[in-house]
């Protein structure tokens, strides 16, 4: 090695012993566990929580008007709740579920093309979903000042289901950088399982959006 | 050539090339003729001041922050809690607050900063500081998430004061912009625990070094961490869920149900309750447990926290008796507000009988635990003031049990229908008839939450090298820590008392809702007032103490600065 390469502050390697003192010269990192992984299996956890407040509050809320009024419908008579844009994203999300181990099949066997292919179509399935529900709230008319109890619990139930998708598309856009822009995807194969954790958790929030807001109406 | 890093205390030269495909792809790189970036020879300057504060990586600092907010805050809510006690001395009027409205927003205010700008944020604050020294690890497991639930925790103290201040808080009658903000600052706490809840959880499972290959050998305090982190993720996933549903209400020109002014308190009232008010005190448990288990050892001090595994039949007891009390903590299910029924379910009666019994049994598992230690037990402050805590939580359990004892004869009825006995029994308990409602709720609320501040204390002066950079005074500590030990009992005990009289715990909002109020007040309770005003004002003194004692730790720490957690340098040729 050259005085000039090791004033630099680069070297080429040529000796074993050289190859093993430079194995160590990034800076050490601990051995990894899945942090990312974990750590947002505890927030999977908690947005769960946050979700099973809200449809424990309507359900219940439900259950006692229509108790109390009988023959009644629970969603206002001026809303319009129609049932086909909520199928269409019930439908986008299950196809969002294969691109996304897809993704993850991807970033396991390194092959950048098809990672992004995937990342790129599932992002697109989420940009779409939050599309439809723009269309949904537009469509369906729910005036929130009406006194019915039914709008607010709607609204802030569609509201951070919208919130939720992008925050995983946010999540998602950030460890497909982070894959497709590193030396090495497997590395971060640990973050890609982390989104698709997050994602499969919305599909499973949406099911039970769907069918107890817009099937059962 | 030789190449200086920086080493890891906990990371071995073995782990360090553990990964041989690592290796393989260096020899790969370094084939084909691409170079490796320089060995970073000097640390790069690190941003100074506020800058520094917001990006810094240093769990010990970021947990410094939260126990120093927390324990202002502590002082701050003190203060609202002697007020309150000061307002009941004359039960017919008002005389220390502008009105009904006002007494009303100082007992939600007293009753929200000593839950989640208090207890929980200093828990939180000794956790980052303490946990990942127990476990052999540097720092914990996301220490940017630390500092970001750090930021938002404490820019939601600010603004849930701030919108207290300004007409807000969960009261009819106030602006609503203030109101909205009220609700606003709510979430935001919920979300900065929430992450916060992540981050330990997290570092207990991924961060506890190979000494530790069972979660279970890891410390009491570290593993109660692991159980609590839990518990408050789902509590808070819950609190954020009824604060989006009131806010989103609240939105509108005119609120249907949720978003109203009287019903706001009562929404979010769980917290404050039997049993999730349990869950907020847990970690004292294992401040209990590591300070017994630390009173044994004659040459260990109390800084730095063995990280050796405690395993045995005993500890493994203990664990899971501790981990039991979680289950029985959790209330965030319960709540009233949608199903007034609920008050009456099995589940709710009988829960505190259940965390009586678990306290009992870990009681009896560290006596398992103490019989199995060679040595005899050093009575240290830390010892003292985590076992007073404790004793004060059980208290606060059988104080729970009282509180709804009465409604016990409506769940036996489920299992036999002859009406002998449950006339006898119903005869015998008819005084503990209508606790729900009276200041009995204030009672347990006041010792679990002060049983929680007290082993925080506790775990502050046990392990203050680690946690403030210097030592705390054992001479301020023990007087401090029997002031709010026997200002909690005189606190909460004569509250109890008041509410067999059916002295109401939550104050009227409004004049119309006094006017609606029959109660009236007895001598008796004038005098159980006067005690608890007096208890009050020896929390708040033994609170005021401890705040100066950390002050004056943190400005000699400041003075005399040594690395305690400097990394270990090591020379790799």
């Amino acid at each position: 090695m050259s005085t000039a390469q090791a004033a630099a502050g680069t070297a080429v390697a040529t000796t074993s012993q050289e190859l093993t003192s430079l194995a160590f010269a990034p800076a050490p990192t601990p051995r990894r566990r899945r942090h990312l992984f974990v750590g947002t299996g505890f927030a999977v956890v908690g947005v769960m929580m946050y979700f099973a407040t809200l449809f424990g509050i309507y359900f219940t809320e439900r259950a006692s008007f229509l108790k109390a009024n009988e023959g009644q419908s629970w969603i206002p008579s001026s809303a319009n709740l129609q049932l086909t844009a909520p199928t269409m994203i019930f439908w986008t999300l299950l196809l969002s579920i294969i691109t996304m181990q897809w993704a993850i099949h991807a970033a396991a066997r390194q092959d950048r093309r098809h990672l992004l292919l995937a990342v790129v179509v599932t992002g697109l399935f989420g940009v779409a979903i939050i599309n439809q529900m723009a269309f949904i709230f537009v469509q369906m008319e729910l005036v929130i000042d009406d006194g019915s109890l039914a709008a607010p619990l709607i609204y802030t139930i569609c509201g951070s289901f919208v919130a939720l998708v992008a925050a995983a598309l946010i999540f998602l856009t950030i460890m497909a950088f982070r894959s497709l822009g590193g030396q090495s995807m497997r590395h971060t194969a640990d973050g890609l399982s982390a989104v698709a954790l997050l994602w499969y958790a919305m599909v499973l929030v949406y099911f039970i959006l769907w069918i107890g807001i817009f099937v059962t109406k | 050539m030789t190449i200086t890093e920086t080493k890891p205390a906990n990371i071995t030269t073995s782990e360090l090339v553990s990964d041989e495909s690592e290796l393989a792809h260096s020899e790969q790189a370094v084939s084909s003729g691409r170079t490796l970036a320089p060995a970073q020879t000097s640390p790069a300057p690190s941003p100074q001041g506020l800058a520094g504060l917001l990006s810094t990586g240093d769990s010990a600092l970021i947990g410094r922050l939260w126990v120093f907010f927390g324990l202002g805050f502590g002082v701050f809510s003190m203060v609202a809690g002697m007020l309150l006690a000061a307002e009941r001395l004359d039960a017919d009027a008002i005389n220390v607050f502008a009105g009904h409205r006002a007494h009303f927003l100082f007992f939600s205010l007293h009753q929200v900063s000593l839950v989640l700008l208090c207890v929980v944020p200093m828990f939180v604050g000794l956790a980052h500081s303490i946990v990942p020294k127990q476990i052999g690890a540097n720092s914990v497991a996301f220490p940017r998430l630390s500092t970001a639930a750090f930021a938002t925790w404490l820019i939601g103290a600010g603004l849930l004061v701030a919108s207290w201040g300004i007409d807000g808080g969960l009261a009819a009658g106030g602006g609503q912009e203030a109101t909205e903000l009220s609700l606003l600052s709510l979430a935001v706490i919920s979300i900065a625990l929430m992450a916060a809840s992540i981050n330990l959880a997290s570092t207990v499972i991924l961060q506890r070094s190979q000494s530790f290959p069972r979660l279970t050998d890891v410390p009491f305090f570290a593993l109660a961490i692991l159980v609590v982190g839990g518990l408050w993720l789902i509590s808070f996933g819950v609190l954020l869920g009824n604060v989006m549903v009131m806010w989103t209400d609240a939105r509108g020109v005119s609120a249907a149900k949720y978003g109203l002014g009287e019903n706001l308190y009562e929404q979010i009232s769980w917290i404050f309750t039997q049993q999730q008010v349990f869950a907020w005190a847990l970690p004292l448990l294992g401040v209990a447990g590591d300070a017994l288990y630390g009173s044994f050892s004659k040459s260990t001090p109390s800084w730095p926290p063995a990280t050796k595994p405690i395993t045995g039949q005993a500890q493994n007891t203990t664990k899971f008796v501790l981990s039991l009390f979680a289950i029985v903590s959790f209330g965030a299910a319960i709540q009233g507000f949608f199903n007034p029924e609920f008050y009456s379910s099995p589940v709710y009666v009988v829960a505190p009988f259940l965390a009586a019994l678990v306290l009992l049994a870990l009681l009896r598992a560290f006596g398992l635990l103490a019989g199995e230690q060679p040595n005899s037990p050093r009575p240290t402050l830390g010892f003292m003031l985590g076992f007073m805590s404790f004793a004060l939580l059980l208290g606060a359990v059988v104080l729970a049990s009282i509180r709804t004892v009465g409604r016990l004869v409506g769940v036996l009825d489920i299992f036999s229908d002859e009406p002998g006995w449950q006339e006898d029994l119903d005869r015998l308990l008819s005084p503990f008839d209508n606790l729900l409602g009276t200041t009995a709720g204030s009672s347990v609320f006041h010792a679990v939450l002060l049983a929680g501040f007290l082993g925080a204390i506790a775990a502050l002066y046990m392990w203050a090298p680690g946690v403030l950079g210097h030592k705390l005074r054992a001479a301020v500590g023990l007087p401090a820590g029997l002031l709010i030990f026997g200002g909690a009992v005189l606190y909460a005990v004569p509250e109890m008392v008041s509410g067999f009289w059916g002295q109401p715990d939550v104050p009227a909002a409004s004049a119309a809702q006094a006017q609606a109020q029959t109660f009236v007040a007895n001598n008796g309770v004038e005098a159980a007032n006067v005690a608890s005003f007096v208890g009050a004002c020896a929390v708040l003194l033994g609170v005021a103490l401890v705040a100066l004692d950390v002050l004056a730790a943190l400005r000699q720490a400041s003075q005399h600065k040594t690395p305690a957690t400097q990394p270990e340098l090591a020379e790799v040729s």
